[in-house]
C-alpha cells in the first residue's frame, strides 16, 4: 500500500503533523498537544512549514 | 482443415544442439514463498530481484514473499515413473511420472521458523526454489507477447512437527516437504542465474519480516498513549534500542477506531525516553474518536513505510500487530 504522503514539522523531540495542525487551527492543535508544551509560537512555526511546502504547487495550479 | 482426430505432437522432438555451457540444477539451499501466479518479469535480474524486495515487505499477506534459506539437507523421496512390462514382449514403457516429493531440512531459525511456516502446512504455494549453484529455479510463465516472465513452482507444502533429539550428538530436526509436478521444474523450467548480483551469498541474506508486539507503557489519557515495540519471540529485539528516533514520526504510526476500523490522524509523535518507547498522538476531536478504554487500537506502519523509515539503520522488515489502548 502506497503511504500517503504527510507533511511534518520536527520541533525539539516532536514530530508534529503539519497537515493536521492545518486544518484544525490554532485553538484545537493546542488542546490536542499541551502534554508536549506546545505554544503559539511552535503553532505558527508548524503551519508555516506547510505553507511554504504547498505555495509552489498552487502557483503551479494558478498558471494553468 | 479441421481438428477432427488430429492428435497435437512434436514428432521431432526438440533440437538437441547445446553449447559448452549449459543450466544445470543444483543442490537446493532455500526458497521463497511468492504469490500464486504471480508473475515476475525476467527483462533483467535487477528487474527480478527489485519486484522480490518489494514482495518481502508487501504489506498484504497474501501478497508477501517469504524468503526462508540455509537448507542443510535435501532428501529426495520422489517415486521413480511407474512403467509396465508387456508380458508377451517384454517390453517396459513408461505409464506415468509421480510428483517430486523432496524433504528439506533447516537448522538455522529452528523453532521460530518452525512456527512461522507450520502456519501454511497443507497448503498449496508459489515457490521460488534457489540452489548451490547460486540460480533460482522457477517455472516459464511466457505469454505470447512476452517471453521474459517466470512464476513460482507451485507444491503442496508441510512442514513436519519437530523431530526431538535422542542423544547428545544430535539436534532437532525441521523439516519443510515440497510436492510438486514434474513439468514445472522440466519442460516448464526457468532458471535466473543470479551471479551478477552475488549468486547464493546474496539470495541467502534475504529475510522475511519480523513479527512486532507493540506494549502499552502509558495506558491512553485523552488521545495521548506511550508505547513501546519488541520484536516477539525469537530475537526480542527492542525496537526503541534500534530505531528510537527513526519511528518517533507520525507516518511510523497507525490508529484506528477498534469498532469501526476507520483510521485517526496521527498528529504527532515523539520519543518516550522514560519508558523506552514513544508518545502517539491523536486528537479527542477525531471524527473517529473513541473515548473509553480498547475504543482505539494502535500499530505501527505498514512494511513498506518502516523499511523507508528505517533503512538508513539496516535493511530488516518488521510487522505489528494491532493493540488495544
Amino acid at each position: 500500500m502506497k503511504a500517503e504522503k504527510i507533511n511534518t514539522v520536527q520541533i525539539g523531540d516532536v514530530n508534529y503533523n503539519a497537515d493536521y495542525a492545518k486544518k484544525v487551527g490554532e485553538e484545537q492543535w493546542l488542546k490536542d498537544h499541551e502534554h508536549h508544551g506546545a505554544t503559539s509560537e511552535h503553532f505558527k512555526e508548524v503551519t508555516k512549514d506547510v505553507t511554504e511546502s504547498t505555495a509552489p504547487a498552487k502557483a503551479e495550479k494558478a498558471k494553468k | 482443415m479441421g481438428v477432427k482426430n488430429v492428435k497435437y505432437c512434436n514428432p521431432g522432438g526438440g533440437n538437441t544442439g547445446v553449447g559448452s555451457c549449459w543450466n544445470d540444477i543444483g543442490i537446493i539451499r532455500g526458497f521463497i514463498k511468492v504469490p500464486i501466479g504471480k508473475t515476475y518479469s525476467t527483462a533483467t535480474i535487477q528487474a527480478m530481484v527489485n519486484q522480490i524486495l518489494l514482495d518481502i515487505l508487501a504489506d498484504d499477506p497474501n501478497q508477501r514473499a517469504y524468503p526462508v534459506s540455509g537448507i542443510e539437507e535435501v532428501t529426495d523421496n520422489t517415486k521413480a515413473p511407474n512403467t509396465l512390462v508387456f508380458s508377451g514382449t517384454g517390453r517396459e514403457i513408461v505409464t506415468g511420472e509421480n510428483d517430486y516429493s523432496i524433504s528439506l531440512r533447516w537448522y538455522d531459525g529452528g523453532f521460530c521458523l518452525q512456527q512461522a511456516l507450520r502456519k501454511s502446512k497443507g497448503q498449496k504455494g508459489a515457490y521460488i526454489l534457489f540452489d548451490s549453484l547460486g540460480q533460482f529455479v522457477c517455472t516459464d510463465a511466457s505469454s505470447p507477447t512476452n517471453s521474459e516472465l517466470v512464476k513460482g513452482v507451485v507444491c503442496y507444502n508441510y512442514t513436519m512437527p519437530v523431530t526431538l533429539p535422542k542423544t547428545n550428538s544430535e539436534v532437532a530436526s525441521y523439516f519443510t516437504l515440497l510436492s510438486f509436478t514434474p513439468e514445472q521444474i522440466n519442460e516448464n523450467a526457468a532458471f535466473i542465474d543470479l551471479a551478477a548480483v552475488g549468486g547464493l551469498a546474496y539470495i541467502s541474506s534475504l529475510t522475511g519480516l519480523f513479527n512486532v508486539g507493540i506494549n502499552i507503557n502509558v495506558a491512553r489519557a485523552a488521545g495521548v498513549t506511550k508505547v513501546g515495540a519488541k520484536v516477539i519471540g525469537c530475537g526480542n529485539a527492542n525496537l526503541y534500542d534500534l530505531y528510537a528516533s527513526e519511528l518517533a514520526v507520525v507516518g511510523a504510526w497507525r490508529v484506528r477506531n477498534t469498532a469501526t476500523g476507520a483510521s485517526l490522524t496521527v498528529t504527532a509523535a515523539a520519543v518516550d525516553a522514560v519508558n523506552g518507547g514513544w508518545t502517539v498522538t491523536v486528537s479527542s476531536s477525531d471524527p473517529n474518536y473513541a473515548a473509553g478504554a480498547g475504543g482505539l487500537q494502535i500499530s505501527l506502519a505498514g512494511p513498506t513505510e518502516l523499511a523507508v523509515l528505517t533503512e538508513s539503520v539496516d535493511a530488516t522488515g518488521y510487522e505489528s500487530n494491532w493493540i488495544n489502548i
